[in-house]
């Protein structure tokens, strides 16, 4: 691969054809004759205004704002709603999104987009006048979850004004991607987001690495220094939570009793402004303009890949921007977003080189690239192998054009010294270069291949943390890489040189999840140009299978965004196997649903089933052959494909009930939600660090009880119970194991704090029966014995 | 004729089965057999009302699919209470709403020749039937078990109730047509036999109408050649055929509902001859009107049954629900054509017998909306009327509520209990909208003054219905969380901080309470209040609480005790439980600090009182 094809579209086509390799990404970049920017989009749409007109047009829509800030002012004094309401921040701040969508729409029109249709619109303004509505009776009405129903109403207008207000947009962008996509690419993800924020907010304590950077913006805030103790110690952290926060494991001290925070001061440091004005919630609106900033760079990206496909692109930026992950990492503070938006700032730069820059431009794309390049390891020491990859892909591409050397060793040179300077600092305050980190974590001889096949499978199919049950809509990502590498695209390339050597070192770590996090964190510095990667598969999406998958995955990507935005707390999976839906599911069902989704974390057949089921049966569906010409000649034909594929996806989820009680029970997990307990605890605590490192289980004490359905697979059984002796008396514990009511076994540990495999039977097993376990012996004064139960394989005859 | 017959696209029609497997398998599977009773229930609903849906969508029928993918998402995420079926519910009555909607906007956008139209208004009148008898009458797909009625109920009625709207659509435009169904629908509610007869027989009447209009069996084709005069003889015989033919169906329509209940059947025959015969429905009317009503107003007593429902106030009362169904119809009187249609209808409802209740209504007040013209002022005001009374109705009387009286609940939210007073109110609201709009056409700057208008007209509808909606109470129980008061727990107190209180309202209902006598106090309610008197209230069965199984058969066979109007319900296993509520306005205002409820003594010892939320009236 040369430098000049590798900006090149990696899609065939006329239009690709004839922009050439020649033409490249630069003749793009300067808006030359290949490019059909939003100007000339403009231009060419009736309708289309110039700037004159576009600011005449802004002064309406401006008064228009300026009232609905005022009427949301308003509505925060007067609005009948009791303090701590959880949609009152909602119901504020509507007016300001009315005036904003309209504004957006407007100035769509002006810019040549097309116009909304007047009853869709009403529509949805009485549905808000419904919930509205609603929302004022809630005392009244008495239902459970009643704000947490009209949330998801809310939403659903939402989503509908989206799903309109999208292909409205889509005439401003052209026949092909342009440099500069209209500001509205930015202005509707940002309305979206803070339209998700006040009840997030609400609905969400700032969680895991979120507390630490607001404490440390609070300190930069108001006492200019990045020193925590006094912060700690005045309880800071209640200006934007309720539960107390310490200083976590490995925050240096100075030698006068400073704490600092182990996170980098970068990203704090641009919340300082908004934090210091509006509190947590303009921190957290500074994080929803830096994602809807990355949302339209994303836009901006396509030009150098799906240049000739804007359409296309569209659809690829619209997931990016409105599908989990992205839509819940908006509000959230955490540095991956920024980081994502650095990377690919840079990415767009070094794509955008041309020989033919004259000196002076040359020098600016150079800071354009240099800049996002060098923030990257400040913003998060991990970002170093984003950052050096970027750099060397720079002077790849630019290294035998003339006048591109220096500035491209200059930038190599710098970030070395940076990289150095952030290492001895580190050595200096925290006695480790690598601050918390060793160099053991990223050798790849203390890692299996298994650790790094399972982590990168988990960063995708994982059931908790995994981008699939994320958001099943990205299984899309299966036949859209598939298509770019059977045309050799330079978009696979592209992404494996700058995320590989990141996802290294991630990826085998006993983390690898990302600790404490909403699922997909580590790799969701990809995320743009995964997205990006979608659009020439979509440019197939008429297919009777793609539209069938398209509609399937679609609606349960819906579904689950609902679910995940009323209860933003669902996102935050434990490292156990299985995830809250599914405990929520197990619980009513009385079955176990776990064990037929993937898990990296608590690995069992269906992890190693559904990667390669899922490669065959999307990327067969995709390519389904069909009478695709009959399909499409009849009206509404292909639309018909997509509601096949809801009813498909419908009809798979009425199997799963059936199938939990149905398929033979083989391994119990014993502190499965489905699992009834009758006294115990959890092992180890629930939020104890790395607890992936534990075998989890169910500490089971003299008199309590566990009983586990059981979905019989035989007649008889050979059980193996993994367990461990906690004894804190010098009496005996046993641990009576039954069918129902029937004795099988009596289980009678000796070895203290010591995993034990038991095989006991095989015994009959009648039909219907539970697995009881009842922990049994004297019970005097003080803590009881007991024994931690991990699991149970059943083998069945 | 086409539309969206199973065969023609099989990906629709698998939607509804599929999510009624994707629920039913779920709630086969349940743990707790009341949410599993719950959750079936909702399935069946869900698969009805998507049914519904799949012939009403227009490509791409979006909310199709995803109607059905977020019902079974409700129905499996949410637990089982009655917000999963007010959630559910919402779902399906917007789903709904919105296939109907583009329905018919791709109709009217779709111009197609005649034989396609009558084929797309069948299909599209009969969906619609069918899915307001799902939303409106959810009740009998709760156990439809074996017997034939409740499948008559669902199925027949609403077909035939499609079949006529469909041929009322033809002759009268679909707004006029669709707000006539609508009116009748909401007054049981739901295609009764009553009035599912209304609207057979006003078809029934245009029937006959449309056999005596020239042209009235279609276009006669120009035969040309040797065979022409043979073709004429042909076609003049089967269209002679055709007006023989539909004049026979149409008396028969005409005389359905008097064969049916020859006591009130006749008012629905009147109507539909007055699409006919104005005059002669109003030459027959009229004598009635003076007969039954004069007789009652002047106490002279009629012979037979029909005594027994002549009251001065019935007539008034249909009268005053004919201007609050079809609030248009006062404005619409002032042009000359639809005035004698409208005189027809209101005297039709002032004579007519609430037989066998107020369902008996739905000729005259069908006829009513179907005077109305088919285009401007008063047919968009009677367009949006007619939606906002359907959707609320059907909200009141589907699962959780299931209101005995879903129309006069859904009326009472524009803030005012249906009567004389409402009907006014409405009626001059719509004169005063039409004449302003009158006045607006003629303005250079017409769509900014109906955008005014519209926006004007928002906002005042907001302001009568929010505070009716908007309850400034506070909530002191979370959802879900009920109180028992019973022999063992027979107290219950919570300290409110200091506060200004003017009332009470309790939600609660009785357990074990069918042998209590009416006005029987079960609970007192004392507020405590700092530097005031205590305030003690009491709660009484019968007028402020009921039995919570008081729908049970065995129970409302042989209760004592008359349960008040319900408020909500929820599945309790094989029937509905309910629940009720009771505001008590505080004797005087003031300041409180702590609530104490009771249980009142005296009560036989299982009785208690379940407390399911407090809302404190500031």
């Amino acid at each position: 691969m040369t430098g000049a094809p590798l900006a090149a579209n990696g899609e065939p086509g006329p239009v690709a054809g004839a922009v050439g390799a020649a033409a490249g990404a630069g003749a793009v970049a300067d808006g030359g004759a290949g490019a059909t920017g939003p100007s000339a989009a403009a231009s060419a749409a009736p309708g289309a205004a110039g700037p004159r007109q576009l600011t005449a047009a802004a002064l309406p829509l401006l008064a228009a704002l300026l009232a609905a800030i005022l009427a949301s002012a308003a509505l925060s004094r007067f609005l009948p709603l009791p303090p701590g309401d959880p949609l009152a921040g909602t119901l504020t701040l509507l007016p300001v999104l009315l005036a904003a969508f309209y504004g957006i729409h407007r100035l769509g029109v002006r810019q040549g987009g097309r116009r909304l249709s007047r009853a869709g619109t009403a529509g949805e303004l009485a549905a808000l006048g419904l919930l509205l509505a609603a929302a004022l009776a809630r005392p009244a009405l008495a239902l459970d979850h009643a704000s947490e129903l009209l949330a998801a109403g809310m939403l659903l207008v939402l989503a509908h004004r989206l799903a309109r207000q999208m292909p409205a947009l889509r005439p401003l962008l052209g026949s092909r991607l342009g440099p500069r996509p209209s500001a509205l690419f930015f202005w509707l993800p940002l309305c979206v987001y803070i339209a998700i924020l006040p009840w997030s907010a609400a609905h969400r304590q700032p969680d895991g690495d979120e507390p630490y950077n607001l404490l440390l913006t609070h300190s930069l805030a108001f006492d200019g220094d990045t020193d925590l103790a006094n912060n700690y110690a005045a309880g800071d952290w209640r200006h934007f939570m309720d539960r107390p926060i310490a200083p976590q494991p490995g925050d240096p001290s100075g030698p006068r009793g400073e704490v600092y925070s182990r996170h980098n001061a970068l990203l704090p440091l641009v919340l300082v402004p908004a934090y210091r004005l509006f509190g947590k919630t303009g921190a957290q609106a500074t994080m929803a303009l830096l994602t809807a900033a990355l949302a339209w760079l994303t836009l901006r990206l396509g030009r150098h890949y799906t240049a000739g496909r804007p359409g296309e692109s569209l659809v690829a930026y619209a997931l990016v921007a409105f599908a989990p992950p992205l839509l819940f990492y908006s509000y959230q503070i955490w540095v991956e977003v920024p980081a994502a938006l650095l990377a690919m700032a840079a990415l767009d730069g070094i794509l955008a080189l041309a020989p033919a820059d004259p000196r002076s431009s040359r020098w600016r794309a150079w800071l354009a690239i240099g800049l996002p390049v060098l923030l990257l390891p400040l913003l998060k020491i991990r970002f170093i192998l984003i950052a050096a990859p970027l750099a060397a892909l720079a002077a790849w591409r630019t290294g035998r054009q003339p006048g591109h050397r220096r500035p491209a060793l200059a930038l190599a040179a710098v970030l070395l010294t940076l990289v150095v300077a952030i290492l001895l600092y580190n050595q200096h305050l925290y006695s480790n270069p690598l601050k918390i980190h060793s160099l053991q974590e990223i050798d790849p001889y203390r890692h299996t291949l298994l650790d790094y096949l399972g982590g990168s499978l988990g960063l995708f199919y994982d059931c908790a943390f995994g981008l699939f049950g994320f958001a099943p809509i990205w299984l899309l990502l299966l036949p859209a890489l598939a298509l770019l590498l059977a045309r050799r695209a330079p978009l696979p390339a592209h992404l494996a040189f700058l995320s590989l050597p990141y996802l290294l070192a991630v990826t085998p770590r006993g983390e690898w999840y990302g600790g404490w996090s909403p699922p997909f964190r580590y790799a969701l510095i990809a995320l743009p140009l995964l997205g990006l990667a979608l659009a020439p598969l979509l440019a197939g999406r008429r297919r009777p299978g793609a539209r069938a998958l398209i509609g399937g995955l679609g609606a349960a990507t819906l579904a689950l965004a609902i679910l995940w935005v009323v209860v933003p707390g669902w996102t935050y999976n434990l490292a156990d196997g299985r995830t809250y839906v599914l405990d929520h599911l197990a619980s009513r069902l009385g079955a176990d649903l776990a064990r037929f989704f993937p898990s990296v974390a608590r690995p069992r057949a269906a992890t190693w089933i559904w990667t390669p089921l899922s490669l065959a049966l999307v990327i067969g569906a995709w390519w389904l052959p069909g009478r695709r010409r009959r399909q499409a000649r009849r009206p509404g034909g292909i639309a018909e494909a997509a509601l096949a594929g809801i009813a498909v996806a419908l009809a798979a989820a009425a199997v799963l009930p059936i199938a939990a009680a149905r398929a033979p029970t083989r391994v119990i997990e014993l502190e499965d939600q489905q699992v009834i307990k009758l006294g115990g605890h959890l092992y180890p605590d629930r939020w104890v660090i790395e607890r992936t490192r534990y075998r989890g289980g169910w500490v089971l004490r003299v008199g309590d009880q566990v009983r586990a359905p059981v979905v019989a697979g035989g007649r008889r059984v050979r059980l193996t119970l993994a367990a461990e002796l906690i004894r804190n008396q010098p009496v005996p514990f046993a641990v009576d194991i039954a069918a129902g009511e029937r004795l099988l076994a009596v289980w009678t540990p000796v070895r203290e704090r010591a995993w034990e495999e038991l095989s006991l039977g095989p015994f009959d097993w009648p039909p219907g029966a539970p697995l009881v376990l009842t922990g049994r012996g004297p019970h005097p004064p003080g803590a009881l014995n007991g024994a931690v139960l991990d699991r149970i394989e059943l083998t069945w005859e | 004729m086409r539309f969206d017959l199973p065969t023609r696209r099989l990906a629709r029609w698998t939607l509804p089965p599929a999510a009624l497997a994707a629920i039913g398998c779920f709630a086969a599977r349940e743990v707790d057999p009341t949410a599993g009773a719950e959750s079936a229930y909702l399935g069946r609903l869900a698969a009805a009302a998507l049914v519904a849906v799949a012939a009403l969508a227009p490509p791409p029928a979006a909310e199709l699919g995803l109607g059905a993918a977020l019902a079974v998402a409700a129905a499996w995420a949410l637990p089982a209470s009655p917000a999963r079926g007010a959630a559910v519910v919402a779902l399906l009555a917007a789903t709904l709403a919105v296939a109907g909607a583009r329905r018919l906007r791709h109709m009217l956008a779709t111009p197609r020749d005649s034989g396609d139209e009558d084929g797309a208004r069948l299909a599209t009148a009969t969906a619609l039937c069918f899915g307001w008898q799902v939303l409106l009458r959810g009740d009998l797909l709760f156990a439809p078990g074996r017997a034939v009625r409740p499948w008559v109920a669902l199925l027949v009625l609403p077909l035939a109730a499609g079949a006529a709207l469909a041929v009322l659509w033809r002759r009268r435009g679909a707004l006029p047509a669709l707000a006539a169904a609508g009116a009748a629908a909401v007054l049981a509610p739901g295609w009764t036999v009553a009035t599912t007869l209304a609207l057979v027989a006003l078809a029934g009447g245009e029937a006959l109408a449309g056999a005596g209009a020239p042209g009235a069996a279609g276009p006669v084709p120009a035969p040309t050649g040797w065979r022409a005069l043979r073709n004429r003889l042909q076609l003049w015989d089967r269209r002679e055929w055709q007006a023989r033919t539909r004049v026979a169906a149409g008396a028969a329509a005409l005389l359905l509902p008097i064969a049916w209940e020859p006591r009130a059947g006749w008012a629905a025959a009147l109507a539909g001859l007055a699409l006919w015969r104005p005059g002669l429905a109003v030459a027959a009317a009229l004598p009635l009107a003076v007969w039954t009503r004069g007789a009652a107003l002047a106490g002279w007593h009629l012979p037979g049954a029909l005594a027994a429902h002549a009251s001065w106030r019935e007539g008034a009362a249909a009268v005053t629900f004919l201007v609050m169904l079809v609030p248009a119809a006062l404005p619409a009187a002032w042009q000359s054509r639809p005035r004698a249609l409208l005189a027809t209808a209101a005297l039709i409802a002032f004579a007519a017998p609430w037989l066998p209740d107020r369902s008996a209504l739905a000729a005259p007040l069908a006829l009513a909306a179907l005077a109305l013209p088919a285009a401007g002022a008063a047919a968009g005001l009677t367009a949006i009327w007619s939606a906002a009374v359907l959707l609320g109705t059907a909200l009141l009387a589907s699962y959780p509520w299931l209101r005995p009286d879903p129309l006069g609940d859904a009326l009472s939210l524009v803030g005012a209990i249906p009567g004389p007073l409402l009907a006014a109110a409405l009626g001059g609201a719509a004169l005063l909208i039409c004449i302003a709009a009158e006045l607006v056409r003629s303005w250079p700057a017409a769509r900014a003054g109906r955008i005014a208008a519209a926006v004007a007209g928002g906002a005042l509808f907001a302001a009568l219905v929010g505070p009716q909606l908007a309850s400034p109470g506070v909530a002191l129980l979370g959802g879900g969380n009920a109180v028992l008061l019973d022999r063992a727990n027979p107290s219950w107190h919570t300290d409110i901080g200091p506060l200004r209180l003017r009332g009470l309202a309790l939600q609660t209902s009785l357990i074990h309470g069918t042998d209590l006598a009416g006005g029987t106090p079960v609970a007192r309610v004392r507020l405590l209040g700092t530097g005031t008197a205590p305030i003690e209230l009491q709660l009484r069965a019968g007028d402020d609480t009921g039995e919570w199984a008081a729908r049970r058969a065995d129970v409302a066979a042989t209760t004592r005790l008359q349960p008040p109007r319900h408020w909500q319900a929820w599945v309790a296993g094989d029937f509905f439980g309910q629940r009720y509520r009771a505001r008590l306005p505080l004797p005087r205002a003031g300041s409180f600090a702590r609530l104490e409820i009771d249980l009142a003594s005296g009560l036989p010892p299982d009785t208690g009182v379940a407390l399911y939320q407090v809302e404190l009236e500031p």
